[in-house]
């Protein structure tokens, strides 16, 4: 029988293994781009849907001046722009009662002692128990101060069955080498215990990542070809169609390995090639994802411009319209050498995925915004349908869309309708916008609601991090000792340079077309 | 002819079959011709889509009307291939006839067929039969779920029920508007029960109070209202018309997940009951009340607590169609406006589709209502 003085059994069935808890969600960076177009929008969306916590308040903290009227002027205006679903009035006037803000700067202790005594207004007003997400939306320099601030001025609860809690969530990038990596997570580690840390990357919130999960362990035909058997190759396209933008500060520093491929896309290769967890559960699945970081071979200098292409973009068209050379953006010194495009060959050497190659690519200003992973089949032996060496059948292909349009399809071979024997490649094509009706909830939605119920799973720990960091570090070094003052180029608004072709040709391979 | 469903983004073709024996054929027709009406100006592919059957059993013309207009929206969230059955009243036998439809969608770059409808009328003398005409209407491979569509209490409806509840993985009902709760609860309990775990089954008004159950369970929490859960003493309850089965059900829910024991129910007046539960330490009183008009839903519900330090209450208020609140002058905690839409009776059938299997709280609170039929009727 439950203890009623602790236990709660009405919540019981009620999304039992994903409840969002009360809390306050504080977001340092409360006023900025990512808080406008991704934050607010998202915990708008889940309030409308009547997925937010009952005792639930957001209150942002950021440098510019507004107060709380303002700041919920600021949010709608965010909403109407950038929410998936449009702002109902009548819900909204209730809804903006719980935003808040502050303003300060990060380094102010006084700031820090204001948002203690707000928050305690706040538990009072919304009955929330002291629970707190503190949410940095802000850029790397100041995650330290923040986070000692926050422990300086006992905002941050120990974890333990007793204290409320409080939980961090840190954008990336998680530093910029292994070494700068380290730093934050052990600042983070001096305030926060690891089971208090989310580490987010919006791509692993996404329906069909999570559904690789699913469909790969939720089915009996693809799992046992999952392996170097039967398995030719997997190609891993991430294709953004904008130039630098206004990000040229940021990411003239970075570049595509460091902003792309170090976090997004090597989690998803960990998502396609890690071995089955015995139970849903956060940390057995990073772990077994951190199995696949620790078997990815390294690229050594001897063999690296078989295994990496760097190259950038020069000028072309997008939509018909001319667009400039990267080194021709505002914000973008003019001899940079910043990569904005990165093909790669990798390999994983464990049992399963020895010899499989997995060709990654990711680029701006491509021809279209398209995110892709295809695993290809091995051919089928070169007799009966296949017997014709001049035509060779097209190997199966499964691809998982993650966008524009997050699905699924799979290539077959099928025999057209006639007296003759020709046989066709047709796409089974499975999307979940027109196949579920609805819509799929944004990323930063899904991830939230995580982080209100104390669910990791689609967050990166810090072994991981540390050890993505550590195999790109490789790559980085190689780099920075050429020494080099040139890099390929390719036209804006194509699929990358002709050295990026080669390097999947030599394997008698191709680039898929997206 | 394509005809746009002014309803949904669903597209409708429908055409009038002579017998049973044509609709297979008949849909086989449709989807020719539909090829034809879309590729009259280009290329396109038509994908099929196809999740569950569902079953729907109507009692009358007008129920299988309201229905009608809710096809659309469910099978454009879960495609499905429908079998509508309509008892059309007539006492006497004669033919079982059939209507057949497609429904469907644009894609990008095709269209996607998301629904084949199939209706079959039949006289009351005939009903019998349907269960046999369903049989070789169902595809295999995927799951089949029976709603059924009556305002009779289904476990009252006899062989056509029990036949065609067979044939399905899951039976929905919907208890709203029951002529009699006490005994529709009582009979459907009993029915459920013997199911053995080898059935889902799902009555609407559970899922309709799901948002109040997410908010009761939320704002009485321990951490948000110490002893609130454990010294409840009064629970006052305003509904709508037709809505007591719903009422029924949650407080069924409330003394099942609180551990209270029905000690005695009575009728005060034609729109005031009264319930009276004990736990191990004190009496809870339930105080129902049925509003003059409105729609079936709840409209006000007050929790009244006393503990060591002070008494406590909260008491929540539909305010509209979209938002509950907690009334400040009636309560101890601080007012608040919470988003609880009233679903449409086709979402909620589309949320159930998906659901694979049986809940457990759900039969828990029947079993509760159940024992509050019970001492209501002594």
């Amino acid at each position: 029988m439950p203890d009623l003085k602790t236990d709660n059994p009405l919540t019981a069935g009620i999304n039992i293994t994903h409840a969002p808890q009360p809390c306050t969600l504080v977001i340092f960076g409360g006023g900025g781009d990512l808080t406008r177009r991704k934050l607010l929008p998202a915990i708008y969306n889940q309030g409308l849907e009547g997925e937010l916590p009952a005792n639930f308040a957001v209150l942002g903290l950021a440098i510019e001046k507004m107060n709380d009227a303002e700041y919920r002027q600021f949010a709608k205006k965010g909403v109407e722009q950038f929410s998936r679903q449009p702002l109902e009035a009548n819900f909204w006037k209730g809804f903006e009662s719980c935003l808040h803000y502050i303003q300060g700067s990060f380094d102010d202790p006084e700031v820090y002692a204001k948002l203690k005594v707000r928050l305690t207004e706040i538990d009072a007003s919304f009955g929330i128990p002291g629970n707190r997400v503190f949410y940095l939306a802000i850029p790397p320099t100041f995650i330290e101060i923040v986070v000692r601030q926050l422990k300086a001025a006992g905002l941050v609860m120990p974890v333990d069955d007793h204290s409320p809690f409080s939980r961090i969530i840190v954008e990336k990038p998680i530093g910029r080498d292994l070494e700068s990596a380290r730093r934050v997570n052990a600042t983070l580690s001096e305030s926060f215990h690891e089971q208090q840390i989310y580490r987010i990357d919006h791509y692993l919130g996404k329906e069909t990542v999570q559904n690789i999960l699913a469909m790969r362990f939720g089915n009996a035909i693809f799992e046992p070809l999952w392996n170097s058997k039967h398995i030719d190759h997997v190609q891993i396209t991430v294709a953004e169609e904008e130039g630098v933008g206004t990000r040229a500060g940021y990411y003239d520093n970075a570049g595509a390995l460091r902003d792309m491929i170090q976090n997004h896309i090597l989690q998803l290769l960990t998502l396609i090639a890690m071995e089955p967890p015995w139970i849903m559960d956060a940390d057995v699945i990073r772990d077994h994802r951190q199995d696949i970081l620790n078997c990815l071979r390294p690229i050594t200098p001897e063999t690296f411009d078989q295994h990496v292409v760097r190259a950038q973009y020069g000028p072309g068209f997008s939509h018909g319209e001319d667009v400039p050379g990267y080194r021709r953006e505002a914000g973008v010194a003019q001899d940079s050498i910043t990569e904005t495009y990165v093909a790669l060959k990798i390999f994983i050497d464990n049992w399963r995925w020895a010899g499989v190659p997995f060709y990654i690519r990711t680029g701006k200003r491509m021809p279209k915004r398209a995110s892709e992973i295809a695993i290809q089949f091995k051919s089928v032996p070169p007799i009966l349908f296949n017997a014709n060496h001049d035509q060779p059948l097209e190997p199966n292909v499964l691809a998982l869309s993650i966008q524009p349009n997050e699905g699924l399809s799979l290539r077959i071979a099928t025999k057209l309708p006639g007296a003759k024997l020709k046989i066709f490649p047709v796409k089974m094509d499975f999307r979940y916008g027109s196949t579920f009706g609805e819509q799929s909830p944004e990323a930063y939605e899904r991830l939230l609601l995580d982080v209100m119920a104390g669910d990791a799973t689609l967050f990166m720990r810090r072994d991981s991090v540390e050890s993505s960091w550590a195999w790109i570090d490789s790559i980085l070094n190689t780099w920075t000792s050429s020494r080099t003052r040139w890099i390929p180029e390719y036209a804006a608004g194509t699929w990358g340079p002709i050295e990026a072709d080669r390097l999947i040709e030599t394997d008698n391979r191709k680039w898929r077309t997206l | 002819m394509i005809a746009k469903d002014c309803v949904s983004k669903v597209f409708r073709q429908e055409c009038k079959l002579d017998s049973i024996a044509d609709i297979e054929p008949g849909l086989g027709r449709l989807w020719a011709q539909l090829n034809q009406d879309i590729n009259s100006d280009g290329f396109a592919i038509i994908m099929r889509a196809c999740m569950s059957n569902l079953i729907i059993y109507c009692d009358t013309p007008q129920e299988a009307e309201t229905i009608d207009h809710e096809i659309a929206g469910i099978v454009d969230d879960h495609p499905s291939r429908v079998i509508l059955l309509i008892d059309n009243g007539s006492p006497s036998s004669g033919s079982i006839e059939a209507d057949i439809e497609l429904y469907y969608t644009e894609l990008d770059h095709g269209w996607q067929v998301c629904a084949e409808r199939i209706d079959i009328t039949a006289a009351t003398a005939m009903k019998d039969r349907l269960p046999y005409v369903v049989r070789t209407l169902l595809i295999g491979d995927l799951p089949t779920t029976f709603w059924w569509a009556s305002q009779r209490a289904p476990s009252m409806a006899g062989e056509v029920f029990l036949q065609l509840a067979e044939l399905a993985n899951q039976v929905i009902y919907d208890n709203v508007g029951w002529v009699n709760p006490a005994q529709g609860v009582a009979t459907m309990t009993r029915w459920v029960a013997a199911q053995q775990n080898t059935q889902i089954v799902h009555n609407l008004a559970w899922r309709r109070f799901t948002n109040w159950r997410k908010l009761i369970g939320q704002v009485l929490d321990p951490l948000a209202a110490p002893g609130a859960l454990d010294n409840l003493h009064t629970i006052e309850i305003a509904h709508g018309p037709h809505a007591l089965p719903t009422v029924w059900l949650l407080v069924g829910w409330l003394s099942d997940r609180l551990n209270w024991q029905a000690a005695d129910g009575k009728r005060l007046s034609d729109s005031e009951l009264i319930w009276r539960f004990r736990n191990n330490r004190q009496t809870i009183k339930v105080q129902v009340k049925r509003l003059p008009e409105g729609d079936p839903l709840i409209y006000r519900l007050l929790f009244d607590w006393n503990t060591k330090d002070s008494p406590g209450r909260i008491c929540f208020n539909r305010l509209d169609r979209e938002r509950i609140g907690i009334v400040e002058k009636e309560s101890t905690v601080p007012p608040r406006l919470f988003t609880s839409q009233v679903p449409a009776r086709c979402a909620l059938v589309t949320a159930q589709l998906a659901q694979r299997t049986r809940d457990k709280i759900f039969e828990s609170a029947l079993k509760s209502s159940q024992a509050m039929a019970a001492v209501f009727q002594q």
